[in-house]
């Protein structure tokens, strides 16, 4: 017994102790396509923490409320607060997520991990990047005061228009974007506008820590996560009645609509990436 | 002359091969000469274009294919180090590139998300300074302050960033639509704007905040403005059972002030809606002062119909809620008054079984009771709260005082094989008082090195007292009168400490405390000189001085830990108990030792299996004492033990729980097995029309098994869900029924199933059925099992945007006696049509086919019960909705 706990608490320290340091942080706003009711697109907020073998991609209140929801104090605390604002009728009050995706990438394996939720699903995945195939142009923009140049890619079923500084010596970018020789400031998608921004840029020594509940997440592959959200995100509360046994709400009038806020946006909009159809 | 081509082809990209040049090279870090790993390498053409790239791999290698490296220049960068620019024509290949530590410098664009702080800096603004004499409102002078934008919709922005929060004198109204406060106050009436940078509203994330947006708080003027926010709906309609006009209306009523907030709400209807269960404190615990009425006298109900089908009522609720806020802390008072009327009959027939006198075959002889009972209850209950809440980075205090007062009176009329009317007042007097403080200590490591480590102590104190007392009055058809009275009183004081801390991965938690009860209770049999004559009743007491007092010392630590994938808890609660009687029962000390264990496996986040088990010795709860007799009701006595006893009992439950998200595949299921043993036995006798309930010194044994679960699957091409579930309880016990020895077991199950879905999107259906049925076997003798089937269908159509239809139907097929069925159809309908986002108009029949009675049969433990009740018939409702 004493021998497992030695080995439980060495790798503890161990996973600690490898923990890598980012010396860049990179906020972003990142903008989905406007829901369905032809109201603005949503905007989330983005971190990337990075350093030039490893990096993530998050959103601060998202992590924030996972970290909460770890311990059973915090979960506690956190029902809590959902509960009296939603006894309160104030709804916006409570602590909702942000962004609702990770993304750890390795440069080091070759590796990129996704985390991603809806709601109470949690879904994870796992694949070796593929080379990128960016064509640079000619044209370039000022962002945040860092002369950019343009260079476009076809990705997982979307044309994507880069736009990265030669000055920041950091191959890397929002979401799952990067291989161009500077960090990417902005990038947007063809079609429906998907659009990355950066919005403050500075050096740092933060810990890249890892995701917080990592057994909670169910590992799919790429394609089957983007399947299995897409059915989520079409039908949430077809979901939860089967899950709980609970009647289906109607997500338009009474409670449902007071609940509303916490599910998906639905969108017309198709995901980032496209491929899985 | 296809050899040709392809001999020209290979000539070609041998040339093009042969122009091709690889620069290769290793990047190293000057200072300590190790590789570094993730350098950018990029090589740019004489006109300054990128012309390729690359990052160093592992040992800090690069190698890069141009066409030509003539007048081309390699450029090497990497956070930390100085930039290194060189021309490839001099150099030399493969290259070795040594970077110098060195400040990239970077044009710093504050993170703004990163602040982890708590809240910012408060800025305000003197409204007079900024505003010109064409501004009318609020809105045009926030304009011209400085980082300030108010958007054409009222939406105003601070440092490019939305505000989170507008605030009217501290105090969130308007929540997202500030816009009327900014086009609609006028300028003349602001005194100041506060803009509170960094601001986080949600209390319980203060402290580890990481919000980026800065919220407003609008100062007013001398004089405090009072902002209500209204909404209502009111409805009329007609009734044809119970014939007449039926209401229902509603009022809201919302008041944010400096420093208070007020939500009022009244509730009025007669339409089976009964209003005290909404004032009902679902966040209560039990209380401690486990007081429960001897008498109980009720209404006939319904089962397996909801109560909008079967209640005839009036009821009415007035709830205040108010928020004062004090400094770091918060005051908050509510007072409740719900009130329900309601008016009952119902005819039915008991029969209780009894088994023949030792024949082989056990044949039962039954006794059979009419009754018809027509009653009404008038049930008040009135609610106050106090509670102060004081909410710190370190420590937490929350003090909550509550009393309730219900009042319930019952009179109800019985005719049939005793004919009586029964009047009972039963009020219902609480006091109580929580404290909780929870503290929290930092202990930083003492090398410097680690994280902070918190610990946390929570103290929690409890004081209640509660009044009981019982009246009840039966009156027999001669004019005689039978009185019950009982008073009964307790306080109870809990005061305790926890601690949780981890070490090794074990967390423990250890909880002690100290817990005081002090109970008295009499009772008081009058006027039943009629039973004397009765075999036996002379010798049973009709009075009772009862007092239950008690002081607990109790320690409960807790055990738990992770092995892999298992997680395993244990629990030990041990407690001292000294009892005293007040010299009626003898002293007594007494040690309690209940363990129990968890055990709950992981194997992958698909499945979760778990274990528990329990067993232990505890008290019999102390209302069982009480050596004299009572009425309960009209026919029903009852008399508990006349000594302290402890009972035994042992659990062991297990789960199991699938879920296959990406398929939409969910299943649990749960199983519980629990034994007991007492050593008092339940009895029941009977004096001619009369029940006695009572408790003998005998020991009794019971076994319960329950079982149930659930299977669910998304239908995504429609929008929906399939259920099905099922449930399953066995229920063994051994008493008393006329001196006999009866071992009785019930058995029961269910299976259910529902359907729904939005196949078109203006279309959507629930459907649900479900069958149960149930059997009652005592010794040899077994009842037949009797079932139910409901089953409801609801059907949603939205034409347009203004108007929405509901069609509903409800079928319950019920199981009088062996294949003797009576079935029941209820259909409703409802249409509203929304004449604007302010305005609702509604219109529902209820009952469509006006069915207005409902029959069944049922089986308690040692009787069955035949009953014909009343439904509301058919009802027309309109409602006006609005909102403000």
């Amino acid at each position: 017994m004493k021998t497992l706990f030695s080995a439980v608490i060495a790798c503890v320290i161990g996973l600690a102790a490898n923990a890598q340091t980012a010396d860049l942080e990179v906020s972003y706003s990142s903008f989905n396509p406007g829901a369905t009711d032809g109201t603005a697109p949503l905007k989330h907020q983005y971190i990337l923490l990075a350093n030039a073998n490893e990096s993530k991609f998050y959103s601060p209140r998202t992590e924030y409320i996972d970290s909460m929801v770890s311990t059973p104090d915090g979960q506690q605390k956190y029902m809590r607060t959902l509960m009296n604002s939603f006894m309160g009728g104030k709804l916006n009050d409570a602590p909702k997520p942000d962004g609702s995706y990770y993304v750890f990438k390795s440069f080091k394996d070759n590796k990129l991990k996704y985390y991603d939720s809806a709601w109470v699903e949690r879904y994870f995945y796992e694949e070796t990047p593929e080379e990128w195939n960016w064509e640079i142009g000619d044209s370039t923009k000022v962002i945040l005061g860092y002369e950019c140049i343009k260079a476009t890619t076809d990705y997982h079923g979307r044309k994507w228009t880069a736009w990265f500084s030669p000055e920041i010596p950091v191959q890397n970018g929002p979401w799952k974007l990067d291989g161009l020789p500077g960090l990417i400031l902005e990038a947007q998608s063809e079609g429906d506008p998907y659009t990355f921004i950066a919005t403050g840029i500075q050096q740092c020594s933060k810990p890249i820590k890892p995701i917080y509940l990592e057994d909670s997440y169910e590992k799919f592959s790429r394609k089957a996560y983007l399947k299995a959200k897409r059915s989520f995100v079409d039908n949430p509360m077809g979901k939860i009645s089967a899950q709980f046994g609970v009647p289906k709400m109607d997500l338009n009038s009474g409670m449902g609509a007071a609940l509303k806020s916490f599910f998906p946006q639905p969108t017309k909009a198709d995901f980032l990436e496209t491929d899985y159809h | 002359m296809r050899y040709i081509t392809i001999f020209l082809a290979v000539l070609m990209s041998i040339f093009c091969a042969l122009a091709q040049v690889r620069i290769t090279g290793k990047v190293i870090d000057g200072e300590d000469n190790t590789p570094l790993t993730g350098a950018s390498v990029v090589i740019k053409g004489s006109d300054g274009k990128i012309k390729k790239f690359s990052t160093t791999k592992t040992e800090g290698d690069f190698s890069i294919i141009i066409p030509s490296k003539e007048g081309c220049t390699l450029e090497v960068s990497m956070m930390g180090f100085g930039r290194k620019v060189l021309g490839l024509d001099t150099l030399a290949l493969p290259a070795t590139i040594y970077l110098e530590p060195g400040a990239t410098l970077l044009k710093e664009v504050a993170v703004t998300a990163k602040k982890i702080r708590e809240q910012g800096d408060t800025i305000s603004y003197n409204v007079g300074g900024f505003a010109q004499n064409q501004d009318r409102s609020l809105g045009d002078v926030l304009k011209r302050m400085p980082g300030i934008n108010v958007e054409q919709s009222g939406k105003i922005q601070y440092q490019g960033e939305d505000i989170n929060k507008f605030y009217i004198e501290g105090s969130d109204v308007l929540g997202g639509k500030y816009g009327i406060a900014t086009k609609g106050i006028n300028h003349e009436d602001v005194g100041a704007v506060e803009v509170m940078e960094n601001h986080q509203p949600m209390q319980v994330l203060s402290g580890i905040s990481f919000s980026d947006q800065a919220a407003i708080n609008v100062k007013l003027k001398g004089k405090a403005k009072a902002i209500w926010s209204l909404h209502g709906n009111a409805g009329g309609g007609y009734s044809w059972q119970p014939k007449g006009g039926i209401w229902s209306g509603e009022a809201f009523a919302m008041a944010v002030m400096p420093k208070f907030q007020n939500i009022t709400t009244f509730k009025t209807n007669n339409i089976g809606e009964n209003l005290m269960a909404e004032a009902t404190d679902f966040f209560a615990s039990r209380r401690g002062t486990e007081l429960s009425r001897y008498v109980g006298v009720s209404l006939p109900g319904v089962p397996n119909l909801s109560e909008k089908r079967t209640l005839f009522n009036r009821s009415a609720l007035v709830s205040t809620n108010g928020l004062w806020k004090m400094g770091n802390g918060e005051l908050k008072a509510q007072v409740d008054y719900a009130f329900n009327r309601v008016q009952a009959a119902a005819d039915n027939i008991t029969t209780y079984f009894l088994e023949g006198n030792g024949t082989q075959n056990g044949t039962v002889t039954d006794r059979i009771i009419t009754e018809n009972r027509e009653g009404t209850e008038r049930a008040n209950s009135l609610s106050g709260k106090v509670i102060y809440e004081l909410n710190q980075k370190t420590a937490f205090v929350n003090n909550t005082l509550r009393t309730n007062i219900d009042w319930d009176n019952i009179d109800l009329a019985v005719s049939g094989t005793l004919i009586n009317t029964q009047n009972a007042k039963l009020p219902d007097y609480y006091v109580a008082n929580d404290f909780k403080l929870i503290k929290r200590f930092d202990r930083k490591p003492k090398d410097g090195k680690g994280d902070t480590k918190s610990h946390l102590v929570n103290f929690v104190s409890k004081n209640e007292w509660e009044s009981l007392p019982q009246n009840l009055q039966v009156i027999s058809k001669e004019g005689e009168y039978t009185r019950q009275h009982v008073a009964d009183h307790a306080f109870f004081t809990h005061e305790s400490v926890s601690y949780t801390f981890v070490v090794k991965g074990v967390s423990i938690g250890l909880e002690g405390g100290v817990k005081g009860y002090f109970r008295s209770m009499n009772s008081d049999l009058a006027g039943l000189d009629d039973l004397s004559g009765i075999n036996g009743v002379d010798e049973l007491g009709l009075t009772n001085v009862v007092n239950t007092n008690n002081v607990t010392v109790y320690a409960s630590p807790r055990v738990e830990y992770w092995i892999k994938k298992v997680n395993l808890a244990l629990n030990a609660p041990v407690n001292y108990a000294h009892y005293t009687f007040d010299k009626a029962l003898a002293n007594r000390n007494e040690g309690y030792f209940s363990p129990s264990v968890n055990m709950m496996w992981r194997p992958n986040n698909r499945l979760q299996l778990g274990l528990r088990g329990g067993t232990g010795r505890s008290p019999m709860s102390l209302h069982l004492i009480q050596p004299g007799l009572m009425m309960t009701n009209y026919r029903s006595f009852s008399r508990g033990v006349d000594d302290f006893y402890n009972s035994t009992s042992q659990n062991l439950s297990a789960h199991i729980s699938y879920k296959h998200t990406q398929k939409g595949l969910f299943a649990n299921a749960f199983a519980m097995q629990g034994w007991n043993k007492n050593p008092y036995t339940v009895a029941q006798q009977l004096f001619g029309d009369y029940v006695v309930n009572s408790y003998t010194p005998a020991k009794s044994t019971g076994k319960t098994l329950m079982a149930m679960g659930n299977f669910g699957k998304t239908l995504d091409f429609m929008r929906g869900s399939a259920n099905i579930n099922g449930a399953f309880s066995r229920n063994e016990s051994h008493l008393l029924s006329e001196s006999r020895n009866v071992n009785s077991v019930s058995t029961a199950w269910s299976v259910g199933a529902t359907l729904s879905g939005t196949p078109m999107n203006w279309l959507s259906f629930d459907y649900r059925i479900k069958w149960s049925s149930s059997r009652l076997a005592m010794n040899s003798a077994k009842a037949s099992w009797l079932g139910n089937m409901e089953s409801e269908l609801l059907l949603s159509m939205l034409p347009s945007d203004k108007w929405e239809w509901h069609v509903s139907g409800e079928f319950f097929r019920n199981e009088l006696a062996d294949n003797l069925f009576k079935n029941v159809f209820l259909l409703d309908t409802k249409l509203i049509y929304k004449l604007s986002k302010r305005i609702e108009i509604s219109g529902s029949l209820t009952n469509i086919l006006d069915k207005r009675s409902y029959d069944y049969k049922t089986y308690n433990t040692l009787n069955s019960y035949e009953s014909h009740r009343w439904l509301r018939g058919r009802e027309f409702l309109i409602s006006i909705l609005l909102r403000k």
